[in-house]
């Protein structure tokens, strides 16, 4: 059975979206993109095109991407093409296909936390937040590891434009498929050095998460054999499962693999 | 419930169900170019300009598109003549099911090419068309149809 939409409203102003949403049965609909594939009954779609959160824009030294926003705004703004080298541009610009970037929006794709999500992958390398109406801000991290956020609107995501080096990779099928899994990572340049280091392992074929013990070890050495131990810790630490694409075995080789050619392009 | 779309430059108003995808209203309204492939945002046989932009049609609720600018292949192929003379010139059609929607994409790629936003080199114009597929496997004659319009060697 397809998705099931009882009745549709499009609220002027967050406060009424809110109110909205605490109604029994009431959803949120993100871009509609991923929608399409199920086969649950929405009693209430509340449409956030009319509530102003779909701007990009800087304040201090945050990049703000607000949640209506779709991919493809985010890919193409100026302030995105110019932090950390086009570093997010490049992301986002393997996503899926154009016709689906200008739909999908950025709170339809951070907030039911994609396993599959290449996006969710390369913001966590970078410092970012998640601002939602009643809950405020929190890092990505922490909200991709905690509970779903239920009857709550997220606003925007908050990016610190820290000078950072960033590197995306993925593996896939083939080019114009989901990832079955990928590795960002990306670190802080100091003069000669590299200082906090973040590394993001995502589509093992949970959510991204972050590699603490690889971080710590390219916090102290980016040598040859700190780079392969890094890719060791992240091995051990991480889970990766077996799906209908790949088994977890595999995914894992893989992931250590990418996670070695992301830092050597990071340290050039 | 009732949306009011202007498809092709002409407001219409359309009574849909709320869970109606566009793809199917704009079938259901005579609009026959916009094709229901796979029916799940992944041949792009269902690509229509929303504001100017490709979308995927049958992964976009109609809802969501009240009030907004809907443009179909209908409405682009006075303007896209001089291609579909190329595409016939070189071979590119073969059962013709995903052309509409090629038509509409190469329309928006001309368009974000003028713009700056996609550089004019064949690797750029391969990816910006990565969402079109065609289950001919034609793709090297619309390659070779597409290069040849928009001028690259």
């Amino acid at each position: 059975m397809p998705l099931k939409i009882l009745d549709y409203v499009r609220p002027s102003s967050l406060e009424q979206a809110y109110d909205l949403l605490q109604e029994d049965g009431a959803e949120i609909l993100g871009g509609t993109t991923y929608a399409r594939l199920s086969d649950r009954t929405i009693k209430l779609a509340i449409d956030l095109q009319n509530v102003g959160i779909g701007a990009i824009y800087e304040v201090g030294d945050y990049i703000v991407v607000g949640a209506m926003a779709t991919l493809a705004n985010m890919q193409f703004h100026d302030l995105i093409m110019k932090y950390a080298d086009g570093y997010l541009y490049d992301v986002i610009s393997y996503i899926w296909s154009v016709q689906l970037r200008n739909v999908a929006t950025v709170g339809g794709t951070v907030v039911p936390k994609w396993g599959f999500s290449d996006f969710i992958t390369g913001l966590l390398a970078l410092d970012t937040e998640v601002e939602f109406y009643k809950a405020g801000k929190m890092k990505l991290e922490d909200y991709l590891k905690g509970p779903m956020i239920k009857k709550d609107i997220m606003t925007a995501l908050y990016i610190k434009k820290t000078p950072r080096k960033a590197s995306f990779k993925f593996m896939r099928n083939s080019e114009y498929d989901f990832s079955v899994v990928n590795v960002a990572v990306s670190a802080v340049k100091d003069g000669d050095k590299f200082t906090d280091w973040r590394v993001a392992v995502g589509a093992r074929p949970g959510v991204a998460a972050l590699s603490y013990k690889a971080m710590e070890v390219l916090n102290s050495s980016v040598d040859d054999e700190a780079i392969e131990k890094a890719a060791e810790e992240m091995k051990n630490e991480l889970k990766f499962a077996s799906d209908f694409r790949w088994s977890g075995e595999y995914r894992k080789e893989v992931a250590g693999a990418l996670l070695k050619r992301a830092v050597k392009e990071v340290i050039g | 419930m009732k949306i009011n779309l202007k498809i092709n430059g002409v407001w219409k108003e359309v009574e849909i169900d709320p869970s109606d995808y566009l793809l199917d209203v704009l079938r259901r309204e005579g609009y026959l170019s916009v094709k229901k492939g796979c029916d799940t945002g992944t041949c792009g046989a269902c690509t229509v300009l929303r504001d100017g932009y490709p979308i995927l049609s049958c992964a976009t609720l109609a809802s969501t598109c009240d009030g907004h600018e809907i443009t179909t292949a209908e409405g682009i192929a006075d303007e896209m003549e001089d291609y579909i003379k190329i595409l016939a010139e070189e071979g590119a059609e073969q059962c013709g099911f995903c052309s509409p929607a090629l038509l509409v994409m190469l329309y928006a790629l001309k368009k974000e090419i003028e713009n700056g936003k996609v550089k004019k080199t064949k690797e750029d114009i391969r990816r910006y068309l990565v969402g079109n597929l065609c289950r001919c496997t034609g793709y090297v004659g619309q390659e070779r149809a597409i290069f040849r319009y928009l001028g690259v060697e």
